[in-house]
């Protein structure tokens, strides 16, 4: 089953985050897609290399945000080349609450260049 | 898992290890006979530990979690509590305590937080291989103080990935705003990236002329297996990538910028680092039955001048001999100059023992594929009052281990 988040409609603008772990950076883009699978916004070229959380505001109405989904895609990768575990996560958020939280564990082979994918999607309800 | 409890399970695996230290610390050496051989250094030597126990590289397990240490510890101990050959495990206590709450940005511009995060524990059990039905278990510790070649630290190289990760992203573009897109085809979409990462990764590992055929036959198994409507798109670009010389060509150029574009390589980088190790023999495979078979410290440096580095390296070893050989304990220093780039190199150096005998050396390095180097070298040795004894050998230096002949 999907990652569920439910905003309250009467609530502030909802916001995500990602972070990935173990000093490890990453180039991403993500999608949110209404409840007809249309993309309503789309973000690319990301980067994040100090393992800080990005964090970015829903563009979409909270009203209308009940049969969205958002969903990323991450290349993972290592600057000390050695490689190794991180963990990879995603936070929803409304008013500094949290809706959802979504953390995968990775693991990137040792080696010059190498790369693991982090994706997933969170489901609005 | 929190913090302090990551905290709290890693101190209790150090203080297991101290308190088999504390016990077994403090046998007397006995007398000193003569050392009867020369160390050959590297200005990052293999792990101490697993050198003083023979175990071999690719042997060594590198658990990045609290649970991974546990189950790899696990191993190394049977259900009677005895030590199990072959165990060899490396982790980084801070790294594991501080887990995903360090940050980069920290490690970049706290040198205190480098310290601590490059510093490692290792631990080890080997057969004895002088001595029959005897184990010998170990515990070393390295602690990197400067090392210019960490990437983590080099802007530059980290754009360089994360143009690389872009280029990977970009071959399987996203629909635009207002365009509809079913969950299935975001699913083949992340498929195929996924398949690109892996053939990617394959290609980076080995040589892009000895392409892997093998792997990538795997990969097309794979994609076959999927299931997915997507599945003939991924056979065309995976076989795309096995076959078009383009493909091919775009793959060499890729591996060529990252391993060569790397602003300070890591053969000449500028490092500091100390290395401690300490080896006990169990004759009963008991850790409390056990007895001190030899300690080892060296502490490394490099400075890297543009081509060229200068690496040095002053140690103590004292081995504790079995019945019929004596103790021994020598100091060690070490002086080289090497000029040449990632794929070949030249040096001229010198070893000391106790600073009465040494060995001049002549060292020629070509790296035959990714990892295995050829050394062919030419040694001096001396001892105060007596004429240089040269002596060729060639050596060759896999992931592995050594091999060669003199």
């Amino acid at each position: 089953m999907a990652n569920q988040a439910k905003a309250n409609p009467a609530g502030g603008p909802v916001s995500w985050s990602i972070i990935i772990s173990h000093l490890k950076v990453a180039v991403y883009r993500a999608l949110l897609m209404d409840s007809t699978n249309t993309v309503v916004q789309k973000w690319e070229d990301q980067r994040t290399d100090d393992s800080i959380p990005d964090t970015f505001e829903l563009t979409q109405p909270v009203a209308k945000l009940a049969g969205c989904y958002l969903w990323w895609q991450a290349v993972v990768m290592d600057p000390s080349d050695a490689g190794g575990p991180y963990v990879g996560s995603v936070t929803v958020t409304q008013d500094g609450n949290m809706l959802c939280s979504e953390s995968a564990p990775g693991t990137i082979p040792p080696g010059k260049g190498m790369a693991d994918l982090y994706a997933d999607q969170v489901q609005f309800i | 898992m929190k913090p302090s409890i990551r905290c709290l399970i890693v101190a209790l695996v150090l203080f297991a290890v101290a308190g088999n230290y504390r016990a077994l610390y403090g046998q007397s050496l006995g007398s000193l006979p003569a050392v009867d051989s020369l160390a050959r250094f590297e200005a990052i030597p293999n792990d101490l530990v697993f050198e003083l126990l023979g175990l071999p590289g690719n042997s060594i397990q590198q658990p990045g979690t609290v649970s991974a240490i546990l189950a790899s510890l696990t191993s190394a101990v049977d259900f009677k509590g005895n030590l199990a050959p072959g165990a060899a495990i490396t982790l980084a206590p801070y790294q594991l305590i501080m887990g995903d709450s360090l940050e980069l940005k920290d490690y970049v511009g706290n040198s205190l937080v480098r310290i601590l995060s490059n510093t490692q524990i290792s631990l080890g059990t080997a057969p004895a291989r002088d001595a029959d039905s005897a184990l010998d278990w170990g515990a070393g510790l390295r602690i990197v103080i400067l090392n210019s070649g960490d990437g983590r630290v080099n802007k530059t190289y980290i754009d360089q990935l994360l143009n690389a990760g872009d280029t990977l992203l970009k071959r399987f573009p996203l629909p635009n705003v207002g365009s509809t897109v079913s969950p299935s085809q975001l699913s083949d979409n992340t498929k195929a990236l996924k398949m690109s990462i892996d053939a990617r990764n394959i290609m980076l590992k080995d040589s892009v002329d000895s392409v892997d055929v093998n792997a990538l036959a795997s990969y097309l198994k794979r994609a076959d297996s999927l299931g997915s409507p997507i599945s003939d798109s991924l056979k065309a670009y995976l076989s795309t990538i096995k076959n078009n010389v383009q493909g091919r060509a775009s793959l060499q150029a890729a591996k060529k910028s990252i391993t060569q574009q790397k602003l300070t390589p890591a053969w000449n980088s500028t490092s500091l680092e100390v290395n401690l190790g300490t080896v006990y023999r169990a004759n009963s495979a008991q850790v409390g039955q056990s007895h001190f078979k030899a300690f080892r410290g060296w502490v490394n440096g490099g400075i890297g001048t543009g081509n060229s580095q200068f690496i040095g390296q002053i140690g103590v070893e004292m081995d504790k001999g079995e019945a019929g050989s004596g103790d021994s304990t020598a100091v060690t220093s070490a002086l080289m100059y090497r000029i040449g780039n990632q794929y070949a190199r030249f040096g001229v150096g010198v070893n000391t023992e106790n600073f009465n005998k040494g060995v001049i050396s002549m060292l020629g390095e070509i790296r035959v594929t990714g990892k295995t180097w050829a050394v062919i070298s030419f040694d001096g040795q001396v001892a105060s009052g007596a004429r240089p004894i040269w002596k060729p050998s060639l050596t060759l230096k896999l992931p592995a281990g050594q091999f060669g002949s003199e």
